[in-house]
């Protein structure tokens, strides 16, 4: 709602520029993944020790903390948890993800286990267990039943989440000549959810379709990759490997985080469009992301930046022309995960020495909404004023009068919303709304206030009782005072 | 249920079901001047000028949280929709952000130039509204803090109270002139004028009521001659008043969902009124 009052060219293009702020994860957590949900109000932040944090990201304090039994000493909840199930993650949460219904929290740890959270009440409300580490977990777009586990090294499976129900995607592993390469895969829906992607380490990518995992299309991410002696070449040095896929917000564009760069590529029929690459040091890229939607889309708008980390830096190019606009370095710690926030120009990067820094957008004030008779101009300019512009016309006055009330007879409308904002934020019915939790200061004031209550009604009836006792609190109330001056003798 | 906050130091709860007072919550050092709900109607924040912010629990009638940081009178409060963020105005002409969960004050807007007499949220909490004394209504972002736009006209009566329609596209704005506006904020334009009440000298608190099928909308206010107005939104005529109390009318609220009617008064009373015969 406030995206018709926001300065659109403040955020047309707009990228984080400096570090804004910085999320507690408390001692000895490093955040190994991150994940916002859908409007960008909670960030999930999955921890070296198993455990998930989740930030509510309007105050940026922690709002709950996901973790199993072997995390806490205190009694175990009341709530009826499937056996099984309590103990948590108990190594490093490599990726989580959202359900639709914003509620329910995915998360794939490199302990073969996947977590259902239900993050409102913090408790875990199902676990799977793989056969080895899991690298990445996705929930289907479309359906909150359909899961994609993507384990190290084996082919990825789609599982129902309801009968848990596995299918493995109907990929053969690729034979080598080389040994001692591991042939791994990845996986991912694109935005509607109808197709997943899959790629390998070979640079090749197979689309599949959801519904029944027919193949839709098979090709290499380089064309040079047909030629067989190129091939085992890209294997051996591992070239072509591909470590990620992922979608452009509107889902008209993807990238494959490969080798030692970033290549975009059109949904639509798989064109090659740029390449992203950092030229000096042409070292790997960790992580890369799109940018979140900062402003009503219009037809073909899409995600304008594309982000990547590396080392301690994070790199963002213009999408469209592959340009490189800004680099970001924060610590000297390297980074391990990054996350664009879905509606505005801020990101989220957490790196190996347990900070979580916010990168944001320093904006400008703007000054001339604080007094909307005035405008901001870039330099001075000289005004010549009319013959008769400040004299008074009470006429002409009355007759403005009369148009305002003419006015306003137009409709008004108070409950319906404008149709392209609700499109652009889903109004999501789940709120977590907070659990106040009473201040210790505030508990030992009122404690302190019924001691003293209680205290003044002691001492009134035992100063009654004991007339000739002289030792008082005088630091408790007057009354008490006034009682005892007319005991004393005169 | 509804909640009252009383200058006598205490905020009373009562249960709408049988017209009882369910729990009294004391424990601030002054009067209070506002009370809001928290969207899950578990808590309620009330202010003070003993220029604290307090949350409490309904349910068990306790304190649990105190938002120190003001340092004049409280005068308005309001939760935002996701109840995570509570924003406060103060006489010393500031609003301030906090964080419902830690109590840490998470931002201060120099608002006004006079003391804030109310702040409101819009419906998905994006957006906060403040009214002032100094006659101005101001339209803030919620995340970054920054000011969006600023409401006035020729002539600029103090505000009393603000609020949002429910989709956040007009703001209605009491003000001390006998006047109610309803502006169209993204135009800057006032959509219409509701007037025929008196309201002089109190800070009086008009709202926005309409049927379940939100097809008859109207305004209510209270007023300085003891009456309760409703105006109808679109035409801005009177459609009925109601001599209500035997002082000026405070501040009135509606309940959409059982058609009541909640108004309070300088007479030392609150009553509870059923609109269904409009």
């Amino acid at each position: 709602m406030n995206l018709p009052l926001l300065d659109v060219n403040e955020y047309v293009g707009a990228f984080p520029e400096i570090i804004e702020d910085q999320l507690d994860l408390g001692n000895y957590l490093t955040g190994i993944s991150l994940q916002f949900n859908s409007r960008g109000t909670l960030l999930a932040v999955g921890c070296y020790d198993g455990r998930i944090v989740v930030f509510d990201f309007e105050t940026r304090t922690c709002c709950a903390k996901l973790k199993g039994k072997h995390h806490t000493d205190k009694k175990p909840e009341k709530q009826t948890i499937p056996s099984g199930v309590k103990d948590g993650h108990t190594q490093l949460v490599v990726s989580m993800s959202w359900f639709k219904n914003g509620r329910h929290l995915l998360s794939a740890g490199y302990d073969a286990k996947l977590f259902v959270w239900d993050v409102l009440e913090s408790v875990p409300i199902k676990c799977v267990t793989f056969k080895s580490a899991l690298y990445r977990a996705y929930v289907c777009p479309k359906d909150d039943n359909l899961v994609l586990v993507v384990p190290t090294y084996e082919v990825p499976v789609l599982m129902k989440m309801d009968t848990e129900e596995q299918i493995s995607l109907p990929i053969t592993k690729h034979d080598y000549t080389q040994k001692k390469k591991h042939d791994y895969m990845i996986a991912n829906f694109d935005k509607t959810g109808d197709h997943i992607y899959v790629g390998n380490s070979l640079g090749e990518i197979v689309i599949l379709r959801t519904k029944d995992l027919t193949q839709v299309k098979k090709f290499y991410i380089d064309d040079e990759l047909e030629d067989p002696n190129v091939m085992s070449k890209a294997i051996r040095k591992n070239t072509y490997a591909i470590k990620q896929i992922h979608f452009s917000r509107q889902g008209r564009y993807f990238m494959v985080n490969c080798g030692l760069s970033i290549r975009l590529f059109r949904v639509e029929d798989c064109g090659f469009e740029v390449e992203f690459k950092d030229m000096v040091t042409n070292s790997q890229f960790i992580t890369a992301s799109f940018s979140g939607l900062t402003i009503i889309p219009d037809s073909d708008w899409d995600s304008d930046f594309v982000i990547a980390a590396s080392g301690h830096c994070l790199y963002i190019w213009d999408r469209a022309t592959g340009s490189l606009q800004k680099m970001l370095e924060g610590s000297k710690d390297n980074l391990l995960s990054m996350e664009w926030h879905p509606l505005r120009p801020i990101v989220v990067s957490t790196t190996t020495g347990g900070v979580a820094h916010i990168w944001g957008k320093n904006f400008n004030e703007m000054w001339s909404a604080f007094a909307p008779d005035f405008e901001e101009i870039e330099n001075n300019e000289v005004y010549l004023e009319r013959e008769d512009e400040f004299d008074m016309k009470e006429e002409e006055e009355e007759m403005e009068n009369m148009q305002i009330s003419n006015q306003e007879n137009d409709h008004i409308d108070i409950h319906g919303f404008n149709q392209s904002l609700t499109n652009l934020v889903e109004f999501s019915e789940f709120h977590m709304y907070p659990k106040v939790v009473k201040d210790v200061d505030d508990a030992l004031e009122s404690y302190m206030e019924a001691f003293y209550s209680s205290m003044k009604k002691k001492t009134k009836s035992s100063s009654k009782k004991k007339d000739n006792d002289f030792i008082h609190d005088y630091s408790s109330e007057d009354e008490y005072y006034d009682d005892d001056y007319g005991v004393l003798p005169k | 249920m509804a909640a009252s906050a009383s200058s006598d130091m205490t905020c009373a709860i009562y249960n709408l079901d049988d017209f009882t007072c369910k729990v009294v919550l004391r424990g601030h050092k002054m009067g209070l001047s506002d009370v809001c709900w928290s969207s899950d109607s578990k808590y309620v924040c009330t202010v003070s000028d003993d220029t604290t912010i307090r949350i409490w629990d309904v349910g068990l009638g306790e304190l649990l949280k105190t938002f120190r940081g003001h340092n004049h009178f409280v005068t308005c409060a309001s939760y935002n929709p996701q109840s995570n963020l509570v924003a406060s105005g103060c006489f010393d002409e500031t609003v301030r952000l906090w964080d419902v969960r830690t109590g840490n004050c998470l931002k201060t807007l120099p608002a006004h130039s006079d003391p804030v007499t109310s702040v409101t949220f819009s419906m998905d909490g994006t957006l906060i509204a403040t009214g002032s004394y100094d006659g101005l209504c101001r339209i803030w972002d919620t995340s970054t803090g920054q000011c969006l736009k600023t409401l006035m006209d020729d002539t600029s009566p103090a505000i009393s109270h603000v609020q949002f329609t429910p989709n956040a596209k007009y703001l209605l704005a009491s003000r001390m002139d006998d006047k109610i506006k309803l502006w169209d904020y993204s135009v800057s334009k006032c959509a219409k004028t509701y007037q025929g009440h008196v309201n002089k000298r109190y800070c009086l608190i008009g709202t926005i009521g309409y049927s379940e099928d939100r097809k008859k909308n109207w305004i209510v206010s209270g007023s300085e001659d003891h009456y309760i107005y409703f105006w109808d939104i679109e035409t801005r005529q009177v459609i009925s008043t109601t001599l209500a109390h035997d002082g000026v009318v405070l501040a009135v609220d509606c309940n959409v969902e059982k058609q009541l009617l909640a108004s309070c008064s300088l007479d030392n009373t609150v009553k509870i009124w059923s609109y269904n015969y409009e």
